[in-house]
């Protein structure tokens, strides 16, 4: 029995070569686009909260010395995305308390974009947020005059270079070059903070508790409204991916469902004939099931193959492991699918009187 | 005089189809019996009910009413399994539209029977009955590679190898030209006899009528007459 069991689920494998492949491709198709889009989404959503964030993307800031160790150590607590050092100085701006920045490294959260005007080279340069300049009526070349906050500090003055963009999310801090910083210090080195970026899962209070446990003379500032808003944003965005997600598994799914039923609709008329000649049901449903099998294995190989290359021309920032990771984990859904549609389908088939299976008229 | 034993019997068969609002009743109130050793030739309109009798018969439709026996068991009151166990041992069908499997080879299909049943050395077997069909030289080609006379054989081989209790033919000429049949009917007589099995087939060709022990007459659902051939029976 077992040799005819091979028998027939090679017959039911190559009865129809283009079904198979069919098949195949459907495997594939559902699989790449449930792993590629589903990371399509969720890259999409994750760059649209960056971008919602306010114009200080943190959540919090820790000032103090910290060393090459200590940093590793913030960057492995849980929840913890980002780390930046930031150098900023207080001043004093019209008679505003206010913080000035020294103008970022390359690599950096923060966003940097110029109206007009070109970045502070020079220690004279500054470069002024487009609120400031609308409110003060300010323009390029102008002259400002800004007092340090240390004792007995004198007046210096900044020439206009530059004015920040006025959209959202770009940097509302002025900006100086770095010996225009020194020039709003009294102290020869720079006062710096890290300043620290969340995962918008994690509470703020129990990070601040681990960053304390690493070295308690840490002073953790909180931002807390920034982080409330991020994590409502967030839990909004990954509603929206896991429905948006859960569609194209839906969609997929079905569509895999209605191929495998006309794939073995197709073999319902021999699927009579064994069962009139005594063929047992159970021996019918173990060569469907290893079909579907087979057909998701080489499905989930060939989709391994090439979906770094998709994802490659889809410009997903995601890595390959992870990418290999969501497909791993992912394909047993559909496998589970597929293997459930199989056997509901030859449940339905084996249901059927044998007649009507073999389609003889009465 | 040698009793007669009963292969298969059905009693007071009912099957009703519904088309729509419509009732139509294919079996009414059928009581049949078919002996081992004879060939028994079902005749009819279109319509008439006579693949549905063959189909009650062989276990392969359940009846609204009434039972079905082979060997004393009634068959409607086996389980799933019990019911496929019969059919493998007991029964043989040959279709009219052959019913071969397309992607099996002649040979892989007469040993279907066998191998379903576990009987060693199937291919010997199924061999050995392909040649005694004519088809030793036919065995590895596949049923698309056949003509419909050389299908119908690897049929009746399929039907006999496993030498059932019964046979049961649904219009076995139906798709073949007259001397072909001739061929397939010769065989089929000759092969049933030789295994003593019961035969029936349904039929539309009255030019075999000659061939069977017995003819039955079908009309809306009921047998009509029960006609009996003369001489001795021919299998």
């Amino acid at each position: 029995m077992l040799g005819l069991s091979v028998k027939l689920l090679q017959w039911s494998l190559f009865r129809n070569r283009l079904q198979l492949l069919i098949m195949v491709l459907a495997v594939i198709g559902s699989l790449s686009s449930y792993v590629l889009l589903g990371t399509a989404i969720r890259e999409m959503s994750e760059t649209v909260i960056e971008v919602q964030r306010s114009d200080w993307p943190f959540d919090l800031a820790i000032t103090g010395n910290i060393d090459e160790k200590e940093l590793k150590q913030i960057k492995e607590v849980k929840g913890v995305l980002y780390t930046e050092s930031i150098v900023m100085a207080p001043a004093y701006f019209y008679s505003y308390e206010m913080e000035f920045l020294l103008l970022p490294h390359r690599e950096t959260k923060l966003i940097i974009e110029l109206a007009s005007g070109n970045l502070p080279l020079s220690e004279s340069e500054i470069v002024i947020p487009s609120a400031h300049a609308m409110a003060y009526h300010l323009s390029l070349g102008d002259v400002i005059r800004i007092l340090p906050r240390y004792a007995n500090a004198e007046v210096q003055e900044f020439k206009i270079s530059g004015i920040s963009s006025s959209k959202r999310g770009v940097i509302t801090k002025p900006l100086l070059s770095e010996e225009g910083l020194r020039r709003l210090m009294s102290a020869q080195t720079l006062p710096s903070l890290t300043a620290v970026q969340l995962d918008g899962k994690i509470e703020l209070d129990y990070v601040s508790a681990e960053l304390k446990k690493i070295d308690p003379g840490f002073s953790v500032e909180k931002y807390e409204d920034n982080y409330a808003k991020t994590k409502q944003d967030l839990n909004m965005s990954d509603s929206l991916v896991v429905s948006l997600r859960f569609l194209i598994l839906g969609i997929t799914a079905a569509s895999l469902a209605v191929l495998l039923y006309i794939g073995q609709r197709s073999g319902s008329y021999q699927t009579g004939v064994l069962l009139a000649m005594g063929v047992k049901k159970a021996w019918l449903i173990f060569p469907a099931i290893i079909q579907t099998t087979l057909i998701f294995l080489i499905g989930f190989v060939l989709t391994g193959v090439f979906l770094p290359f998709v994802s490659k021309y889809l410009g997903l920032a995601t890595s390959q492991g992870l990418l290999f990771l969501s497909l791993a984990k992912d394909v047993g859904v559909y496998y589970g699918v597929g293997v459930l549609s199989t056997i509901l389908i030859n449940l339905q088939f084996l249901a059927t009187p044998i007649p009507k299976l073999m389609k003889d008229t009465w | 005089m040698q009793e007669k034993h009963i292969a298969v019997q059905g009693h007071n068969l009912h099957r009703i189809f519904h088309l729509g609002n419509q009732e139509v009743k294919a079996l009414d109130q059928i009581d049949i019996e078919i002996y081992q050793g004879e060939l028994v030739m079902l005749l009819g309109p279109s319509g008439s009910g006579k693949t549905t009798l063959l189909h009650t018969l062989s276990g392969l439709d359940t009846p609204n009413q009434g039972e079905v026996f082979v060997d004393d068991v009634s068959i409607y009151k086996l389980n799933d399994n019990q019911l496929s166990h019969l059919r493998s041992r007991s029964f043989g069908f040959i279709f009219q539209s052959f019913n071969l499997l397309p992607n099996l080879t002649a040979l892989e299909n007469v040993q279907i029977p066998l191998r379903i049943t576990g009987q060693p050395q199937a291919k010997e077997k199924a061999l050995a009955m392909l040649k005694r069909v004519g088809l030793g030289d036919r065995a590895h080609h596949r049923p698309g590679q056949l003509s419909g006379g050389e299908q119908q054989r690897v049929t009746v081989a399929r039907a006999l190898v496993a030498r059932p209790k019964i046979v049961f033919a649904d219009e076995p000429t139906g798709n073949l030209d007259s001397v072909t049949s001739m061929e397939i009917m010769n065989l089929l007589q000759e092969m049933v006899l030789e295994n003593n099995s019961a035969c029936l087939m349904v039929t539309h060709n009255s030019e075999l009528v000659p061939l069977a022990n017995r003819v039955l007459n079908l009309k809306d659902g009921r047998l009509i007459n029960k006609l009996k051939t003369e001489g001795e029976p021919s299998c």
